[in-house]
């Protein structure tokens, strides 16, 4: 009986992995100056889920995730090798100099809210009239949808002239999310977006991210097992080995909980190390 | 000696705190809060007294009249009107030419170049090394450059550009400043949400540093306007009104300097302009400090 529920969930992972994979890194290199910090890593993303990146502090995880919409250009003397494909391409060699392009498809939410010192309006105006948007009846749409995304309208839609900084840490934290979305990314990674919320806020932040997902590819890189059992499709962990991170174990969520392949996987799974 | 003058006086102070009725620590609380407030005051003091003194012996010369009429008698009567539009002349050559130069060498500084790099410490060393340069030197590489070499001669001009060579170290240190206080989590944003860097500079970090930026052009026109030394040297120091900046001209500071100085019987002229010029840089700073505020309330709000 165990068995055969190990096989089909062996069965059920090929399946997932070989079916929609919206980011692909193989054999990822990433190295500051001469310090290596990640070493090949080679993790599918599958599209429309969430992947969550766990792992001990030093192990990466958040340089993976700059890799992925290179935010890692903008340290000077970083190196990467291997490739990171989203759809067809690879993002360092076909996206050439210009990670623009690349950085519409693939958003990014940080680690502490960081909203523009500007009104609610204007930071969302902002990255829609540098793409294009003027109209003022589109933007305002746009930026009401978005809002109401991500479960602000309610909160903040009588008084979006007001300073974004006036806003709550959760509240900061779903604005910035909803400025990522109103570029209509595929891909949204999130760095620890819960890491400096309270309670509360990070239980609205987890809902959204679930309702999120029926629509992007999330990667969240996040410290906190417990989020990663509430919130991921499919978990990668990261480790530190002698100073250099590399992925040790990924697969479904369900299948890395309960029965994790990796010895390190368990002990860090119980709290071991 | 100073360790026996403490030890003495902590052996002092316990007897004097006895006999108060303080505790130790509360004396020298005390004592701590005394010297604080003292200092303070004293520094007070001296800008009232300096204030006062120009203020009581400037102000029976102050009139409309004075503020409108030519320079008459090397100055010990008529007015200053010549010298105030040289002096404006003379300031706004100088932040027209220093503030844009400024504002580009400081994006360089703080936000392409790297900040440990050779090229970067390299410049902003020689920047130390002009803000330390005694502004005569200035005065006299300004002769020799815009007065003599380039022909502009005695003239507003050749002044104008001297100030903005002495005042643009100053100005570059404070707009670097004001843009390297904008937290780096709004560059990261504006990168992450696919702006480019001009337009993130543009939008968000220019606004967001614009107090340091003002304070750049604050400092710049202070320096401007208390210069005399490289002036003497390249704007000269003629009392009449200046018909182009090719004109020689005299600043509200060379006049008071000459009037002090060289003209006897000037004192009451010279306390006069004083005072005019020590109420235009209090004009001059609420005023630019008040339009930055509302620039930023702008750019930030709408």
């Amino acid at each position: 009986m165990d068995r055969i529920t190990e096989a089909t969930s062996y069965i059920q992972e090929q399946d997932s992995s070989s079916g929609n994979i919206c980011l692909c890194t193989e054999s990822l290199c990433l190295s500051y100056g001469t310090r290596a910090a990640l070493e090949n890593v080679n993790l599918r993303i599958p599209s429309r889920a969430v992947t969550a990146i766990i792992g001990p502090s030093g192990s990466g995880k958040s340089s993976f995730l700059c890799c992925l919409n290179r935010m890692t250009d903008l340290c000077c003397s970083t190196t990467i090798e291997g490739s990171v494909r989203l759809g067809e391409h690879d993002i360092h060699r076909d996206l050439g100099k210009n990670p623009i392009a690349l950085r519409r498809r693939v958003g990014m939410v940080f680690q502490h809210p960081n909203p523009f010192p500007f009104s609610i309006w204007k930071n969302l105006a902002l990255p829609l009239k540098h793409h294009g948007v003027r109209n003022k009846q589109e933007l305002s749409s746009v930026i009401e949808q978005a809002l109401r995304r991500v479960g602000l309208w309610e909160e903040v839609g009588d008084r979006l002239r007001d300073s974004a900084l006036t806003l709550s840490g959760g509240q900061q934290q779903r604005l910035c999310i909803a400025r990522a979305l109103v570029l209509e990314p595929e891909v949204l990674l999130m760095d620890e977006p819960c890491s400096s919320l309270d309670p509360l806020s990070t239980k609205c932040i987890e809902t959204l991210i679930g309702q999120l997902k029926n629509s992007y590819t999330i990667v969240v890189v996040t410290h906190d097992l417990a989020q990663a059992r509430r919130v991921a499709d499919h978990v990668a962990l990261f480790w530190n080995a002698d100073g250099v991170g590399r992925l040790i174990e990924q697969g479904p969520a369900a299948r890395v909980f309960q029965h994790p392949e990796h010895e390190l996987t368990t002990s860090y799974l119980e709290g071991q190390l | 000696m100073n360790l026996s003058f403490r030890i003495n006086s902590n052996i002092d102070s316990n007897r004097v705190a006895s006999l108060i009725g303080l505790r130790n620590g509360q004396l020298w609380d005390l004592l701590f809060s005394a010297a604080v407030w003292g200092s303070v005051l004293i520094v007070a003091m001296v800008f009232l007294w300096l204030v006062g003194d120009v203020l009581i012996r400037g102000v029976s010369a102050v009139s409309w009249d004075f503020l409108v009429s030519p320079v008459i008698d090397s100055g010990r009567s008529g007015g200053i009107a010549p010298v105030l539009v040289s002096t404006a002349c003379i300031v706004a050559v100088a932040l027209a030419v220093a503030f844009p130069l400024a504002l580009a060498s400081a994006i360089l500084i703080a936000e392409f170049l790297p900040r440990t790099g050779t090229v970067s410490r390299l410049v902003v060393a020689s920047f130390d090394v002009l803000a330390g340069m005694p502004s005569i030197v200035f005065g006299l590489f300004g002769n020799a450059l815009f007065n003599q070499l380039l022909g502009f001669g005695y003239s507003l001009l050749s002044g104008g550009l001297t100030l903005a060579c002495m005042v643009l170290p100053f100005m570059i240190k404070a707009n670097v400043d004001g843009l390297r206080a904008v937290p780096r989590s709004y560059r990261e944003a504006g990168d992450a949400l696919a702006m480019s860097r001009t337009s993130t500079l543009w939008h968000v970090l220019l606004p967001a540093a614009l107090p340091g930026i003002i304070a750049g052009v604050l400092l710049g026109m202070g320096r401007a306007l208390a210069e005399t030394a490289a002036l003497l040297f390249t704007s000269g120091y003629v009392t009449r009104m200046p018909e182009s900046l090719m004109d020689s001209g005299r600043t509200i500071s060379i006049h008071i300097y000459d009037l002090a100085m060289n003209v006897a019987g000037g004192d009451r002229m010279a306390y006069a302009s004083a005072l005019i010029l020590v109420v235009l840089l209090i004009l001059i700073n609420t005023a630019v400090v008040r339009l930055g505020d509302w620039i930023q309330r702008r750019s930030l709000r709408a």
